[in-house]
């Protein structure tokens, strides 16, 4: 039983402010996304993939009977590739179409940041990721480098004739 | 808007009412030919006419009032209304007087609905679709009380009091329709902006609705009393609706006075004479008619149960895994190894079960369009006989599987555009006759599974689309400007604006221009496009294009390199090796290939896509001989692996992806793509247009 100090909030309190995020390691970094939108973390399963798609689109997957596309986010952000490992793993993100998976070198842990301890990002020259950046959260003297996950998805909605999303239903003007 | 109602309207015109008149003008319109054969109507009703068009013309500050012009018509008009209304009434009298006749005590018209002819699934149909659209109206309309200036849910009310209103109208279900009529009217008030949503609006809307549901649940017993079957406060609800003014202004008044007296009559201005309409409000006496309904269930009724999409797909995921794991045990060495019988049956068995078991969750999706079809042919012959006209509808391809799913949302849309070719594109007889037609009208429904969508037409002989008049309308409502040039096409999409028409004439058939953009909006949920071409005098043909998603296609799996592709084997006219001297290029590089005394232009797939390690010796690879359209060519494959049957997958946040129609899962659990054969074969043509140009050069 752990002694909670009369006044102080329980632990559970203190964690129910923060926000849940989901830590990750690409390339010898720790990244983290917001873990709500985290659907499931699975080893690698077979690939197909898809010609002229997108360099950094590795082709879709069979998930439960569900066709789920896998993007490598180490070539989104323009790192070196590197074979999959025993520790890789690809983390399923829900969105409206049927979710996505991003392939991690590893999974971390997941870690409790409150929008306090989130700084904003500093401004160097990193083109490629900074759009995707939402902050670096600092936990243990590391950082940890917390990516927008839904602008992560939009990047991948590709402009075509049928827009309209799954059931959407459009405005009338 | 009945006669009385049109009386009161004139009675308290204003001038500067722009809707008023209006409605003024499309009353007059509307009963113009009977307005005509009335001798003392006939002279008043052209002066009418002629001044309310007078006045929509002048800017409002300077429209004159002809007060006597107007009372005289208010006289003249009271006089006829009251002499036809006895006729009417004599004629109903007449009607119940014979013992055949057991469909009456409708208000107008002949009845065409009667327990004995009617299709007891189509019957189902309606009450389970209105029940829905009534639910539908519940739920928005709760949403609007917190948001009362929502458009779109104001909208989504309209349509679905209108989609009532037209089955049932189809049905002859007049109490129904002049309800579901009259709270559309409500709507359309609110809608064109007459008056706020207030809660009363909302409580007389929804009081509408559950008045339907009563009514429309009732219809369940098949019996003739159902169908004439009036909730004690029809009438009142019906007053209600065509002057909410008085309603509203009453509940004012009362509340400002707010004794406990004026509530009493506050809450007897709601339910007079009506103590079932408490219970419509409240619990208990709706629960009891619940029971009643529950009690005289007829055995007649079709008996389905409605499932959600996801769930659905749900089983069928799983039964689709449940299959690829058992080709796993299947393959195991250890029970292909195995002595044991009893396991070996067992597991034979199990496999047998399982693949049932898909047969059955797959068939549990998939319906021929007959079923729609046939319903399509009945409410055609329905309407024809309503409008006088004579129309052949002839039906073809309505083995042409569809997902169930699909069906339930494309009812209503042809059932629409259906009623629109009767209604509105084939012309009446002598019209037709004197353009050197036949005298019956032509109208073909056809489906087919071509490319990668589901197609159904919708042709008729009619007189086509009247472009001005619907380039009149874009710009009436500033969709367009007077300058803008359009292509015929073009013009004729913004027949699918909301609240478009260039209908004359409002039967209650058809009815303002909502029916087409609610054809849109329902195909667009289901990701469907609708188009129309139209030949002026000669008709026009809806084009609906449905996804694959949900459908099942055959298709052949083939390979190209290390990639294994699916294609829907419609496409595919012949397969074969190419010999040498099949082949032969044009300017060294367009190659071509001689089949049935025709040169084709060949494709190499590999190139397309990109694909390297492919065959790249036409007379060692395989050519499919593709079908689109009318275009045919030939693309280089390297090898066919089989032919199946499969299962339509999104790709889900690559669906936009050029090339690929989805994706289907095998047996070995693994993805395959299919290819979407419209979109290469515009990629293939536009590489030889750009061969071609480099040529010219």
């Amino acid at each position: 039983m752990p002694y909670i100090r009369p006044g102080s909030r329980s632990p559970e309190a203190l964690k129910a402010d923060k926000q849940k995020y989901l830590a990750f390691f690409l390339a010898q970094e720790k990244y983290g996304i917001k873990l709500e939108l985290v659907k499931e973390i699975i080893r690698p399963l077979f690939i197909t993939s898809i010609p002229g798609a997108a360099q950094d689109v590795l082709g879709v997957m069979n998930l439960r009977g569900h066709v789920i596309p896998v993007a490598n986010l180490r070539i989104k952000f323009g790192m070196p590739e590197h074979p999959f490992t025993d520790d890789t793993r690809i983390i399923i993100v829900d969105s409206d179409d049927g979710g996505m998976g991003f392939n991690v070198d590893r999974v971390d842990d997941m870690v409790f940041l409150s929008s306090g301890e989130i700084d904003e990002t500093p401004n160097f020259d990193v083109a490629i990721i900074r759009d995707y950046i939402q902050g670096i959260g600092k936990i243990d003297l590391r950082s940890l480098i917390i990516l927008e996950v839904e602008k992560i998805l939009a990047s991948y909605d590709l402009p075509g004739k049928e827009v309209a999303g799954n059931g959407a239903i459009p405005s009338i003007p | 808007m009945n006669n009385n109602k049109f009386i009161s309207v004139l009675k308290t015109m204003q001038l500067d009412k722009d809707r008023t008149l209006l409605e003024i003008r499309d009353f007059l319109k509307l009963n113009k030919d009977e307005l005509t054969e009335n001798p003392a109507v006939q002279p008043v009703a052209a002066a009418l006419s002629g001044y309310i068009k007078e006045l929509i013309r002048v800017p409002k500050e300077k429209r004159m009032l002809n007060k006597e012009l107007i009372e005289v018509c208010i006289a003249a008009f009271q006089k006829a209304f009251v002499s036809e209304t006895e006729a009417s009434l004599n004629l109903s009298v007449n009607n119940n007087n014979e013992e055949d006749e057991n469909k009456s005590q409708t208000f107008e018209d002949s009845p065409v609905f009667s327990p004995d002819t009617v299709d007891p699934e189509i019957l189902t149909e309606f009450i389970n679709e209105s029940l829905e659209h009534l639910e539908m109206i519940e739920s928005q309309l709760v949403e609007l009380e917190s948001d009362p200036d929502n458009r779109e849910v104001i909208n989504a009310v309209f349509r679905a009091f209108h989609s009532t209103k037209g089955t049932a109208s189809i049905f002859g279900f007049e109490n129904i329709k002049n309800l579901a009529h009259s709270a559309e009217m409500l709507l359309d008030r609110v809608r064109q902006g007459e008056f706020q949503l207030t809660e009363e609006l909302a409580d007389i809307a929804l009081l509408s609705a559950d008045t339907l549901k009563l009514m429309i649940t009732k219809l369940k017993d098949l019996s003739p009393q159902s169908i004439s079957f009036l909730p004690g406060n029809y009438q009142q609800l019906m007053d209600c609706l065509s002057s909410p003014e008085k309603y509203i202004s009453l509940k004012q008044s009362l509340s400002q006075e707010d004794t406990s007296e004026a509530s009493e009559i506050k809450h007897a201005a709601k339910t007079t004479n009506a103590d079932d309409l408490a219970g419509l409000k409240g619990a208990n006496p709706y629960a009891d008619e619940k029971d009643q309904f529950a009690v005289t269930d007829n055995s007649r009724l079709y008996q389905s149960i409605r499932v959600s999409v996801d769930k659905m797909e749900d089983l069928l995921n799983t039964v689709g895994e449940l299959i690829i794991t058992y080709g796993m045990l299947e393959a195991n060495e250890y029970i292909l190894s195995n002595k044991d019988r009893t396991l070996t049956s067992t597991a034979n068995q199990m496999g047998k079960i399982s693949r049932q078991l898909q047969k059955i969750s797959l068939s549990l999706r998939m319906v021929p369009l007959k079923n729609t079809f046939v319903k399509m042919e009945r409410a055609a012959r329905d309407l024809m006989r309503r409008s006088g006209k004579t129309v052949q509808l002839q039906i073809s391809g309505e083995n042409t599987n569809i997902d169930r799913n699909l069906v339930e949302k494309i009812n209503d849309p042809l059932m629409h555009l259906i009623r629109n070719a009767i209604d509105h594109g084939i012309e009446p007889p002598e019209e037709r006759h004197r353009g050197g037609k036949p005298e019956q009208g032509y109208i073909r429904l056809h489906a087919t599974h071509s490319a990668d969508k589901i197609i159904i037409e919708i042709q008729d002989d009619g007189r086509g689309l009247n472009l001005d008049k619907i380039r009149e309308q874009a710009e009436a409502r500033h969709l367009i400007s007077n300058a803008q040039e359009l292509s015929e096409s073009d013009i004729t999409q913004y027949i699918f604006s909301p609240g478009f028409s260039t209908a004359d004439k409002v039967t209650e058939i058809s009815g303002r221009g909502v029916g087409l953009d609610v054809v849109k909006r329902n195909l667009e949920s289901i990701q469907g496009s609708i188009e129309v071409r139209s030949n002026p005098g000669a008709g026009c043909v809806f084009t609906i294009r449905l996804p694959l998603t949900l459908a099942i296609i055959d298709g052949l799996l083939f390979k190209v390199g290390q990639h294994e592709f699916i294609i829907p084997a419609i496409h595919v006219r012949h397969i074969f090796h190419p010999k040498t001297e099949q082949v032969s290029t044009v300017n060294l590089k367009g190659e071509m290939i001689f089949f049935q005394n025709n040169w084709l232009p060949i494709f190499r797939l590999h190139k397309l896509l990109d694909i390297s390690e492919a065959i790249k010796e036409p007379t060692e690879a395989l050519v499919l001989i593709f079908n689109y359209g009318n275009k045919m060519c030939a693309l280089m494959i390297d090898a066919l692996v089989s032919k199946q049957q499969v299962v339509i997958k999104s790709l889900g946040k690559l669906r936009q992806q050029p090339g690929f129609a989805g994706a289907a899962i095998l047996g070995d659990g693994h993805i395959r793509l299919i290819l979407d054969a419209a979109h290469l074969l515009r990629l293939a043509f536009q590489q030889v247009e750009i061969q071609s140009q480099v040529r010219i050069c």
